[in-house]
């Protein structure tokens, strides 16, 4: 009996770090996970909007039925993605999450700085932010809302809000005007 | 031969532990910093940047993108005031006030995160399409057959969650004290 105790143990400490490692390993490990169900569906650095039964076939768990969906599939080794999305007195939520990670950003409509123009987003890796913003004008004030994302690939979600049955035509036309698109970082800076 | 033996079956214990313990935690949901009030239970920092490895970890298998902090707070019941299982086959009244926001919602899935499947299609309800009443509160039925007043339906075999969402609100920057009495209860009425 005391002979077996160390191989108790032995077993105890290895189940332990089993368990760790495949716990942090799991989001990078996940063939399946959000990013890689969205790429069946939509192009890198496009949108997609999305109705209840791709939602259901894409098998995404907890989506709130009540909000029409549009999807954005980014990869930055490209460029910077601009990401726009219209303010249309509904709620608007823009969620923004990094591949195998977490939400690293998300936005509603009331943060858009001017209703006109709706939401202005633009996402770059910190090299890509950093860039841009030395070639800022001093005089200027910047009016896009700029996020540095600390991986090249990611999702943006947009969800537009439909109250009632009536408003869902509303919310999905909504959702299909917004949009996300790579801009290569010369011509972004020669723009200005 | 009995030590080479015995050193294999560590391994093997070891790691078969290990890896059910990660099944185990991430089926069952388990994630720390969860915030209760009664019925309830909120991550309030599921969508945020710095979200713990078991919340990621389930969320790269769910396949879910969790509101962000800045949209606001989802709040999931899986059991009623008394702590037993919400389940079909019981009449839940799900009763009281729901904390200030700008919009909510209810919506009903299944143990999974599916949606349920009712002829009806009655699994959701938002703060625009529900019926008050005199001083405000909010009274909801939840069952398979259908109930007068407010009525989700229920599903008709197996565990079920409510999740209550508020968006834009200011409840999820002080999520961390949440009190149960701002919430509504859910009481058990009957069952088959």
């Amino acid at each position: 009996m005391i002979l077996a105790l160390p191989f108790i143990a032995g077993a105890a400490i290895l189940a332990v770090m089993t368990h760790l490692v495949s716990i942090l390993l799991m989001p990078q490990l996940t063939r399946n996970d959000t990013y890689a169900r969205f790429a069946r569906i939509v192009q890198a650095n496009t949108t997609a909007a999305l109705d209840q039964s791709q939602i259901d076939a894409l098998r995404i768990a907890y989506s709130d039925p009540a909000f029409a969906v549009a999807v954005c599939r980014y990869d930055l080794s490209a460029g910077i993605l601009r990401v726009r999305a219209p303010v249309t007195g509904t709620l608007l939520t823009v969620t923004i999450a990094a591949r195998g990670g977490g939400v690293f950003y998300s936005l509603t409509d009331r943060s858009a700085a001017d209703e006109a123009d709706g939401i202005d987003v633009v996402i770059g890796t910190p090299e890509q932010i950093a860039k841009i913003e030395a070639a800022d004008p001093d005089d200027e004030a910047v009016s896009e809302l700029r996020i540095r994302a600390a991986q090249n690939e990611g999702i943006v979600v947009f969800r537009v809000l439909a109250l009632t049955e009536s408003a869902q035509e509303i919310a999905a036309r909504a959702v299909a005007s917004c949009t996300c698109a790579i801009e290569g970082l010369e011509d972004a800076l020669k723009a200005k | 031969m009995p030590f080479v033996f015995a050193i294999v079956l560590t391994l093997a214990a070891g790691c078969f532990s290990g890896l059910a313990l990660t099944y185990y935690s991430v089926t069952r949901s388990v994630a720390f910093n969860a915030v209760k009030a009664g019925p309830w239970t909120a991550w309030p920092r599921e969508g945020a940047p710095d979200a713990e490895p078991y919340g990621a970890a389930v969320r790269a298998r769910n396949a879910s993108v969790p509101m962000g902090i800045g949209e606001g707070l989802a709040l999931s019941a899986r059991s009623d005031d008394s702590g037993a299982p919400l389940t079909a086959g019981c009449h839940y009244r799900l009763s009281g006030k729901i904390p200030a926001t700008r919009f909510w919602t209810i919506t009903l899935y299944d143990s999974a995160g599916a949606r349920l499947s009712h002829p009806l299609r009655r699994h959701d309800v938002t703060s625009a399409g529900v019926v008050r009443e005199m001083d405000g509160d909010i009274e909801i039925h939840i069952a398979w057959e259908v109930k007068p007043g407010n009525w989700l339906s229920g599903p008709q075999s197996g565990a079920f969650t409510i999740m209550l969402r508020l968006y834009d609100t200011l409840s999820s920057a002080t999520a961390f004290a949440l009190d149960a009495k701002s919430l509504p209860s859910i009481k058990r009425q009957s069952c088959a």
